[in-house]
């Protein structure tokens, strides 16, 4: 749309004569100022007797006060009924009827207005244009119809076809097959700059396109990227010879064609070849070719060419064509600006030269040129210009990921889908299946959810198949798809795409499914719609599932096929409030995912996975009794899945404390998802509570770390914790510290991870620029649960001490301590921050300081055991054995539910510091026993030292699996 | 105990900054596409959508209309409003941009034929004046134009805008007094030229 200006009619006639309305306003506006009761008296005045102007002058200022319906309300609202253009749905559906069944509009450009229809004849859905009206006043619609039927002879793999034309209401249509990849612009908004690999691929095609075409004489005329569409098999140039047909079926009225073709944006500047904008000049295939540079240069830059080269510059036709190549020329006009390759900068300069005659001559030549450089790009130099876009696409997803991460557990939800895996090693496997949300074509937010429901339902029933590896991802960012998703399942090394579409067909909602093979980027199976009741959309889904598993079966494994899925689908509006909660779950906003969950199981009583996401709610909440709770009603019911089943048991485990059952649980987890990412986690963490470090590195190996869910800070973190706890159990710290770097590679900008890294050298006795580390350990950001600075010192001080370095150990307790007074109002303020101090104080030998403030804090938190249990320890090391004792005693009675063998442990450190080595060796299994989570702690805790030797302790610590 | 460590939710990353103001030169029907495109959108889900439908009761408020476009609009990186008069002016001349032309549409369907809708419905009847209506009405405004532009665009701002008077007195630089009272003048010239025929 330009200036609406342009196609008004001309200046009509004036309402009043200009010189008397120029008389009379001042009038009318002093009368207006006054009181009306004041205004006859200043009438009488003003007019000094000319009864004709006083009576004009009384009959405006009457009108003037008087209200008129037609303007008393806003257009929007008076209007509405223009504005609601499925009232123009229904006139263009009444108009192609019977042969076209119009679905939903697609999309509205200047020229015409796009519907996805389907064409019952042959069963397929195709999109029909529908000429704009201001382009369908100006063009006599025969001629423009005989004109395109010439470009309908064209027939090439990279040209859209005409299926068919007519007339409807006064305004020409024609059809085309529907393209549901989106175009080139989309993908351009969506991604930015493209590969170069890609560039040159989509070159060749349109390029190809064009040399058939031009070798016909038909010359398209407006090339430009929304006429770009990105099918499964590759670029294709729609709207062949519309600018031409148009421009012709005007031409009896070459200033209404000007008009429409302004209205309509026709011709884009940005893509017009200078001469195209010169009037009255005939251009020929060149101009096409001139456009094809304009979309290549976008390609490559994420934007069109800029300075003289941009937005049709009229003048610039006149100046002389410096003879640098475009992209020096560039770098000097922007040096900060993107910039082609080099390898691009020959093609480019003459695709964009100004004269035609300097261009390459021909879209056959330009084949050529392509040809040549293809070598030159198939090996990418570091840092080229090609390189930059790729990162800025790989910061998009990460994004992408840690909006998604929150919700590994989700995953759990249904069961195990969202269990986002990734092969490390890449390599496309067609046994890969990456399944992405619907595409919601209702243009009804309120079916929005059906996509990402749809999804879940496809790849939970895939993953517990077994069968195939099955991956999730979220769509690039909003709006029209397709334009990235190829890049997607590359990312992901899927080798097969599941895809759809669901549109609105009259009552119901219409869902189709696409398996693609990204290979070679063609449809495997077109899966047969489904189609439910808009009211109740979920019931598509379970048809949807069988189906696209029985196509799977056909190509990748039988036994996917007649796979009997446990519950039906939840209700929308269930799943819709469960999807909201695990959005917001994700965001880090754990309680107010809550009563969504509550909600959304209120909502559909058979749906558990609410339920079971809350329980892991209120587990990272620390409410272990309403979880424990949940738990139980969750049991009560008489049917789970078994994947449900066993994460109920899982869950049980946890809060009771009871490792074995929580491992048992975790490995039925993996039995019943056996491609999931989430099971072998939670087995990861469970075999390492329960002392089988190497059965914990063996499963955390099956989890994907790159480019899923995995990969988001706080979910990465929980996964390196684990990993690098079970190497330093069983010793191998060198691949601990690999382990830590990799870690550190994938989240660089966690304390945590430095921490890991760290444990790992203090380990190996690798200390070197140590306080450059404990520097950015101090800088680096705090994770919710992870500890704070003093805190990982300690810790760090700990290991460094149990593995032979006590001068660095207290080198690190210093820089603890300077923290702390860097940082003195903390622990004034937080009982956290105090009880690092005292500890740090502790660990430093002066326990003078440090024992008054354990006293404040066992004052101050009298049932917590910790505060208590140091008074105990620091009284055994000053020989008060005795008050020692007692203090251990009077802890038994500070158990608390749900402690987790905390209290056992205290007791077993006070008995080992006061001498009583059997009975703390008793309290520490006891401790185990119930719970105690931190084994691998325990060989460097300080206060358990005099334990060390003991056959028992070692006996304790050595990993049974 | 939790099985999964408490880490915070990755911050959100700043936005671009905005671009500094447009000069001067940039004129208003430059930017109208822009919200064109977003008001249409805006229209359709209200009006569209069951639960919009649901939402609102049906009706669409040209005010919630247009302050929802400036919702997300103000913020996209790549277009700048000098601020928020400037933004609504803008989005009311495309507003009657957008009526103009589905008007237009609505009545080449209507003029084309083989849409020979038959009806006794009175609603449907009256609703199927609508395009004619408006049209005639923006033609008025046209003429209107010619005489008194500034007239005319309170007519614009408040009739197809939805603008408040002050927020009408803001955009266009006046008191509200003169707002009022070019709304009186205005009213009274177009009901002039609508009786005219």
């Amino acid at each position: 749309m330009d200036a609406p200006d342009c196609r008004r009619p001309p200046t009509p006639a004036p309402i009043l004569p200009p010189e008397r309305w120029h008389a009379l306003e001042p009038l009318l506006d002093a009368a207006l100022e006054l009181p009306p009761a004041d205004r006859g008296a200043f009438l009488d005045d003003a007019c000094a007797g000319d009864a004709a102007l006083r009576a004009e002058l009384a009959a405006m200022l009457d009108e003037c006060e008087r209200d008129d319906a037609r303007l008393s309300r806003p257009a929007a609202e008076r209007f509405a009924s223009l504005l609601d253009e499925r009232q123009e749905l229904d006139h263009v559906r009444a108009a192609l009827a019977p042969h076209y069944e119009v679905v939903c509009e697609l999309g509205h450009g200047g020229t015409s207005t796009v519907y996805l229809a389907r064409d019952p004849r042959h069963d397929r859905e195709v999109a029909v244009k529908v000429l704009a009206p201001e382009l369908a006043d100006a063009t006599n619609a025969a001629r423009f119809l005989d004109e395109i039927r010439l470009t309908a002879r064209l027939r090439h793999t990279h040209i859209l076809p005409l299926f068919d034309s007519g007339m409807a209401g006064g305004r020409p249509w024609y059809v085309t097959p529907y393209v549901e990849g989106g175009t080139l612009r989309d993908r351009l908004e969506d991604g930015g700059a493209m590969p170069p690999a890609e560039v040159l691929r989509v070159l060749r095609e349109l390029a190809s396109a064009l040399a058939y075409a031009h070798a016909r004489g038909v010359v398209h005329r407006d090339v430009k990227p929304e006429n770009v569409l990105l099918d499964v098999g590759g670029a294709v140039l729609g709207d062949f010879g519309i600018a031409r047909a148009i421009e012709r079926a005007a031409g009896a009225d070459p200033s209404a064609a000007a008009g429409a073709f302004t209205a309509a944006g026709f011709g884009t500047p940005a893509y017009m070849a200078p001469e195209q904008r010169a009037p009255a000049v005939e251009v020929d295939h060149r101009a096409d070719l001139y456009a094809l540079g304009v979309i290549a240069y976008e390609m490559l830059c994420g934007r069109p060419p800029s300075g003289r080269h941009s937005r049709g510059d009229a003048r610039a036709a006149d100046e002389p064509e410096p003879s640098d190549p475009i992209t020096a020329r560039l770098h000097a006009e922007a040096p900060a600006a993107p910039h082609p390759p080099d390898e691009w900068s020959a093609i480019l300069s003459r695709l964009l030269a100004e004269r035609p005659e300097d261009r390459i001559d021909s879209a056959e030549e330009l084949l050529r040129e392509l040809d040549a450089i293809e070598p030159a790009l198939a090996a990418p130099r570091a840092g080229s210009a090609g390189g930059r876009p790729r990162r800025q696409g790989r910061g998009r997803r990460a994004v992408l990921d840690a909006l998604a991460a929150a919700c590994v557990l989700a995953v759990a939800a249904t069961s195990g889908l969202a269990l986002w895996s990734w092969r490390t090693t890449a390599a496309a496997s067609a046994r890969r299946v990456l399944v992405v949300p619907f595409e919601n074509a209702t243009g009804d937010l309120a079916l929005e959810t059906l996509g990402r429901m749809a999804a879940d339902w496809v790849a939970q029933g895939l993953a517990q198949t077994g069968a195939v590896d099955v991956s999730s991802a979220p769509l690039p960012s909003g709006g029209p798809r397709g334009r990235t998703l190829r890049d997607l399942a590359r990312e992901f090394g899927a080798g097969t795409l599941v895809s759809g579409t669901y549109y609105l067909d009259r009552d119901s909602v219409r869902l189709v499914a696409r398996i693609i093979d990204v290979s070679d980027w063609t449809l495997l199976h077109p899966v047969v719609p489904v189609a439910a009741a808009r009211a109740a959309p979920q019931a598509v889904l379970e048809p949807l599932r069988q189906r696209v598993m029985a196509n799977l079966a056909l190509t990748h494994d039988p036994r996917i096929a007649g796979w009997v899925m446990g519950a039906p689908p939840p209700t929308y509006e269930a799943y819709e409030q469960f999807i909201n909660g695990l959005d917001i779950f994700a965001a880090g906003n754990w309680e107010g995912a809550l009563p969504l969950w509550a909600h959304a199981a209120a909502l559909d009583s058979s749906f558990v996975q609410p339920l079971l996401q809350s329980v892991f709610g209120y587990m990272f909440l620390g409410r272990l009794a309403e979880a424990d709770s949940l738990v139980r009603r969750i049991s009560a019911r008489e049917t789970l899945a078994p994947f449900d089943r066993s994460m109920l048991d899982f869950q049980r485990g946890q809060i009771s404390g009871d490792h074995a059952a929580t491992l048992a649980s975790a490995r039925a987890m993996v039995r019943a998802t056996p491609n999931a990412d989430l099971p072998y986690y939670l087995n990861a963490m469970a075999a390492l509570h329960a002392n089988r470090p190497r059965e914990a590195l063996e499963a955390a190996a099956h989890v994907h770390v790159r480019g899923s869910r995995f990969d988001a800070p706080w979910s990465s973190t929980m996964y390196w914790r684990v990993v690098t706890a079970a190497h330093h159990s069983v010793g191998e710290h060198e691949a601990e510290l690999k382990a830590a770097r990799t870690a550190r590679e994938l989240q660089p900008e966690l304390r945590d991870i430095v921490w890991l890294e760290l444990r790992a050298r203090a380990a190996l006795g690798r200390l070197d620029a140590l306080d450059r580390e404990l520097g950015r350990l101090e800088r680096l950001p705090a994770s919710r649960d992870g500890g704070s600075p003093p805190d990982l010192l300690i810790r760090l001080a700990n290991e460094l001490e149990a593995h032979g370095h006590p001068a660095r150990a207290r080198e690190v307790l210093r820089r603890a301590l300077q923290w702390q007074r860097a940082h003195r109002r903390d622990a004034e303020r937080h009982a956290d921050a105090l009880y690092d101090l005292a500890r740090t104080l502790h660990r430093l030998g002066d326990d003078a300081a440090a024992e008054p403030l354990f006293a404040r804090l066992a004052a101050g938190h009298p049932a917590d055991p910790r505060y208590p249990a140091y008074q105990a320890i620091i009284a055994a090391r000053r020989g008060r054995i005795a008050d020692a004792r007692r203090i251990a005693e009077r802890l038994r009675a500070l158990r608390a539910p749900y402690d987790h063998g905390l209290t056992s442990y205290m007791r077993a450190r006070i008995a080992s510091q006061s001498g009583d080595r059997s009975l703390a060796l008793a309290l520490l299994r006891q401790a185990l026993a119930e719970g105690f989570e931190s084994r691998t702690t325990l060989h460097a805790d300080p206060e358990l030292a005099p334990l060390r030797d003991e056959p028992g302790f070692r006996e304790l610590l050595r990993p049974e699996g | 105990m939790t099985p999964i460590p408490h880490l915070p939710a990755p911050s959100a990353r700043a936005r671009p900054s905005r671009q500094p103001p447009p000069d001067d030169g940039e004129s208003l029907a430059g930017l109208v596409p822009f919200v064109y495109r977003e008001l249409r959108a805006i229209a359709r889900r209200h009006l569209g959508a069951p639960g919009g439908a649901r939402r609102r009761g049906g009706t669409l408020s040209a005010t919630a209309l247009v302050n929802e476009a400036y919702l997300k609009l103000a913020a996209a990186p790549e277009r700048t409003w000098r601020d928020r008069p400037h933004f609504l002016a803008v989005a009311a001349l495309a507003m009657r941009q957008i009526l103009v032309d589905r008007a237009r549409a609505r009545a080449a369907l209507k003029r084309g034929g083989g849409l020979s809708r038959v009806t006794l419905d009175e609603d449907a009847l009256a609703s199927d004046d609508q395009p004619e209506a408006l049209l005639a009405l923006d033609q008025a405004l046209e003429r209107l134009a010619s005489l008194a532009p500034r007239l005319a665009r309170v007519v614009e701002l408040r009739f197809y805008g939805g603008l408040a008077e002050e927020e009408i007195a803001a955009a266009l630089g006046v008191t509200t007094r003169t707002v009022q009272r070019d709304w009186a003048k205005a009213r009274m010239l177009l009901r002039r030229a609508l009786d005219e025929g």
